[in-house]
């Protein structure tokens, strides 16, 4: 049985600790200056939506260690191509190169630490405004989907056995792994794969 | 991926020796060891968003209202 798929438009009310997936807090947080280009004014419109309603009626906001890490790195790659256009003047087809580009003119970009340290502390002070918490994580075997082994690698085991089994990709799994190893079925997630997980309820744009 | 959570001396002894966590937690009356987890872990996006809401605003916005206000009533009177 798929996961129990609930749409932003739906009035039911919302639990009150909600997951947050990479994809829902890149939109929130980057609003119309998302890196990835600018998305439909209707579809931002439901989005602002159903962020105020998390605001207003959930108790505890959590985004998982690998969607903080996954903030982090697109926040990174941000700075960088924003100095990279900001030099190349080439504004198209940078991100596809952006760690490239890193790696080899990163001594060369002009206060590079700065911006990256502002554009962090912005992030996390958002988060600070919005009671979004990070999750610390912890395996709870309990709650793992398979068999308790004598091995050290049992979330990475978990990892695969939910890519094999509900065809999602290995960051998903983490996040999910992650949110329900804390007691966390909840999920706001844009993308569809999270669908596919067993136990689980999905607050989605379609 | 090892777990990362502390156990409850080590949250203990964190925000003991850490004037901000130790403030927090007091003000916002946090008692429960998950909530206390949670503020050591956050510590950072806490502390950002608190030095924000000290922050006083600048002084030349209320100048620039008060103007605005007075030559609008300026304006209604003549």
């Amino acid at each position: 049985m798929p996961a129990k798929s609930i749409l932003f438009s739906q009035k039911q009310p919302l639990p009150l600790e909600l997951c947050l997936d990479t994809s829902f807090v890149i939109e929130v947080f980057f609003g119309i200056e998302n890196p990835s280009g600018p998305i439909p004014p209707k579809k931002q419109a439901s989005i602002d939506f159903f962020e105020n309603r998390i605001l207003k009626e959930t108790q505890k906001r959590y985004i998982s260690t690998t969607v903080h890490g996954e903030m982090l790195e697109k926040i990174i790659e941000d700075v960088v191509c924003t100095c990279f256009t900001d030099y190349t003047k080439i504004k198209y087809g940078a991100r596809s190169v952006w760690k490239e580009y890193y790696k080899i003119h990163k001594a060369r970009i002009p206060n590079l630490d700065k911006k990256l340290e502002n554009a962090i502390n912005k992030f996390h002070q958002w988060q600070g405004d919005h009671g979004i918490s990070s999750l610390p994580f912890k395996y709870d075997y309990t709650k793992s989907i398979i068999t308790p082994v004598a091995a050290t690698n049992m979330f990475y085991m978990e990892v695969a056995e939910y890519c094999i089994h509900y065809k999602i990709l290995p960051y998903d799994a983490r996040i999910i792994i992650e949110g329900r190893h804390r007691g966390v079925d909840n999920f706001v997630s844009l993308d569809g794969d999270f669908k596919n997980v067993d136990g689980i309820t999905v607050y989605s744009l379609y | 991926m090892n777990s990362r959570v502390i156990d409850r001396t080590q949250i203990d002894s964190i925000i003991e020796n850490d004037k901000f966590l130790k403030d927090y937690c007091k003000k916002n009356n946090i008692t429960d060891y998950k909530d206390k987890e949670l503020v050591v872990e956050n510590r950072h996006q806490l502390f950002l968003s608190e030095k924000s809401k000290q922050k006083t605003p600048p002084s030349g916005v209320i100048k620039v209202e008060s103007s605005s206000y007075f030559l609008m009533f300026d304006k209604y009177l003549s």
